[in-house]
């Protein structure tokens, strides 16, 4: 009865089978977890890790073709880059019997523009599918081809998913190559874009009826490529713009325009604008706002009368109401300031909503907080709650680990692991769980520990 | 029949409803896009999923008036959020707030209160999809019991959602 369904975690299942691939890891996070509990198909293990180091130590041990999916924080970018940067050496050495897939989700801009700037500086292909169709094809052609790479998802790609819909199994496999760029449009004006803000940008540039006036230029692979690529179109055209909200990709095209007109290989100056520099924010994107300043440039009018409906690019989800439940009571009852790591937000309890960078500047605050993080947040950045938790002083620490999308199966792994992590504390730290203690009875041990962590 | 939903909810209740509306838009042959955006609030965002049911799907994000249903998950919503979602609703569209259902209705919530009034909401929107899409109450049950919800058959018997003859 269930009919087709295209998403992220359908086409990563489909592209395992279809290359043999039986272990998919994911670094623990929300992102990844979301993505793991919508793959259920059986002959596929799924394996979760707390660390790109655990990953390779883990993999080390039975080196296998298998594709990793983490969702890294920006400051995790760099690290994740050099260890990829060393796996995709072993899998070309190693041909196509452990080959390592690396399916790199972003949760935000901040992200994005990080993987940018190293894409460059490392010279590792950085893939960028405008859409889910596109995904399938990078994600068979990286799987079979000896060339390698990192397939980046944008936050738009995360959260789609079209029901009814499959991909074309037999387009794929007649497409030999992955192409660096993809263009539409036969106008005069260049329109550069990448991922899938290219797909946002030929949408509206068919319904606007504009495609005689730009050709649009869709970066798909970014990276050793990239510099050739500017060049042959600065040589081609002197007006363009650039539709990139990491706004990596405008430094870039005019510092090659300035190379090139030094060099004397173009005889014009182009006139390069950065269209996100005319948006409010460079996080927040509206389709009419694009439309506007865009058919504005073109000279083709203003369109007016309807209001701006702002969107971030950016994953993030809503505290359950169980969660949201017991953060209220407990703030209520023992003063708390509430702090909600990122990607969770609240919907109607008040508190600050912060990355981790906003946990390490309450290490030296006095107020006594509630930091709601997810359970594998807590694992991951333990060196961060660990300065939290330690401070002697007579603060009162709350940590609520969320666990949703967490598993019966990672959940142990995930109590495991914390408890062993909370041992070092010696007693002054005790780990309740929601679903084992009562509310009264947390907060009664809470009055005698002033420190404790709760797993929801 | 081309439908735009908007749904707030966490994500459990949205496993919830995504299970019934992928199996009912499969049962019916339509097409169905599902795409979450974080829409922007004076000083925060709230994610809303944008689900677009028919034989043609919007692709991308939420456009200006272009929703015909709202609903949202939540026992209690700031009048910012209200505010803002009245720039995405059609004019003559629907917002549907979990309290309000309750309230109209005068029901008597249990114990399990929230996620009680999240199940009745889903059978509520199922309701109304049913007069939208213009599918039988019988397949509509049909549909629901194929899931095996907890709690949804009491649900549907509970708030007469079908009369008993139509019940399978």
């Amino acid at each position: 009865m269930l009919g087709n369904v295209l998403s992220l975690a359908t086409i990563v299942e489909e592209s395992a089978v279809k290359n043999d691939i039986s272990n998919i890891f994911f670094i623990a996070d929300p992102i990844t977890l979301k993505i793991a509990s919508q793959i259920t198909l059986r002959r596929i293990r799924k394996r979760f890790v707390f660390s790109i180091e655990e990953f390779l130590d883990v993999w080390a041990e039975d080196p296998c073709k298998a594709i990793i999916i983490l969702a890294p924080e920006v400051d995790e970018v760099s690290k994740v880059f050099t260890v990829i940067k060393e796996l995709v050496h072993i899998s070309l050495r190693n041909g196509n019997k452990a080959k390592i897939i690396p399916l790199m989700l972003l949760r935000n801009g901040d992200v994005m523009r990080s993987v940018l700037k190293l894409a460059v500086e490392s010279g590792i292909d950085v893939v960028f599918p405008p859409d889910l169709n596109s995904l399938a094809m990078f994600l068979l052609r990286v799987a079979n081809a000896d060339g390698a790479g990192i397939i980046v998802c944008e936050s738009s790609l995360i959260e789609v998913e079209q029901v009814g819909e499959s991909y074309d199994h037999k387009m794929l496999e007649s497409l030999d190559k992955m192409s660096a760029t993809t263009e539409i449009g036969k106008g005069r004006v260049a329109v550069l874009a990448l991922g899938s803000m290219f797909r946002f940008l030929a949408n509206l540039a068919i319904e606007q009826g504009i495609m005689d006036d730009v050709k649009l230029i869709g970066i798909l692979r970014f990276g050793s490529s990239t510099g050739d690529i500017f060049a042959s179109v600065l040589k081609k055209y002197k007006y363009l713009i650039v539709a990139d909200p990491s706004r990596i990709m405008y430094s870039l095209l005019s510092s090659q325009a300035y190379y090139l007109l030094s060099r004397g290989e173009i005889g014009w100056i182009p006139e390069i604008i950065d269209l996100f520099e005319y948006l409010d924010s460079n996080r927040v994107i509206d389709f009419m706002g694009v439309t506007r300043i865009l058919k504005s440039f073109l000279g083709r009018g203003v369109e007016e009368g309807l209001e701006d409906i702002k969107t971030r690019n950016e994953v993030a989800f809503l505290l359950s109401e169980s969660t949201e439940g017991f953060v209220e009571n407990m703030a209520n009852k023992f003063d708390l300031e509430v702090l909600c790591v990122k990607p969770f937000v609240p919907s109607r309890i008040k508190a600050k909503i912060v990355g981790l960078n906003g946990v390490v500047r309450c290490v030296l605050g006095s107020e006594n907080i509630l930091v709601v993080v997810h359970a594998t947040y807590l694992i991951r950045f333990f060196d961060v709650f660990r300065l939290l938790l330690a401070k002697k002083n007579k603060r009162s620490i709350v940590i609520l680990a969320d666990t949703t999308f967490v598993d019966r199966g990672l959940n142990q792994k995930v109590v495991n692991v914390l408890e062993n992590l909370v041992s070092k504390f010696r007693g002054e730290v005790s780990v309740f769980s929601l679903r084992e203690d009562s509310p009264d009875g947390i907060f009664s041990k809470f009055r005698k520990l002033r420190r404790i962590i709760v797993l929801t | 029949m081309e439908l735009t939903l908007g749904i707030i909810s966490d994500e459990e209740t949205w496993r919830l409803l995504h299970a019934v509306l992928v199996r009912l838009s499969s049962a019916l042959r339509l097409k169905m896009a599902v795409r979450k955006v974080l829409f922007e609030l004076h000083d925060s965002a709230m994610p809303l999923y944008i689900v677009g049911i028919g034989p043609r799907v919007e692709e991308y994000g939420v456009r200006p008036k272009s929703v015909d249903m709202i609903f949202i998950f939540l026992d209690r919503v700031d009048q910012e959020v209200f505010d803002e979602l009245k720039f995405v609703i059609k004019r003559n569209g629907r917002l549907v707030v979990v309290d309000d259902v309750t309230d109209e209705e005068s029901l008597e919530i249990g114990e399990s209160g929230m996620r009680e009034r999240k199940l009745l909401l889903v059978a509520q929107i199922i309701h109304m999809l049913s007069k939208y899409l213009s599918i039988s109450k019988k397949f509509v049950v049909k549909i629901l019991k194929s899931i095996n919800m907890e709690n949804i058959n009491e649900l549907i018997e509970r708030y007469y959602l079908v009369s008993r003859s139509e019940r399978i």
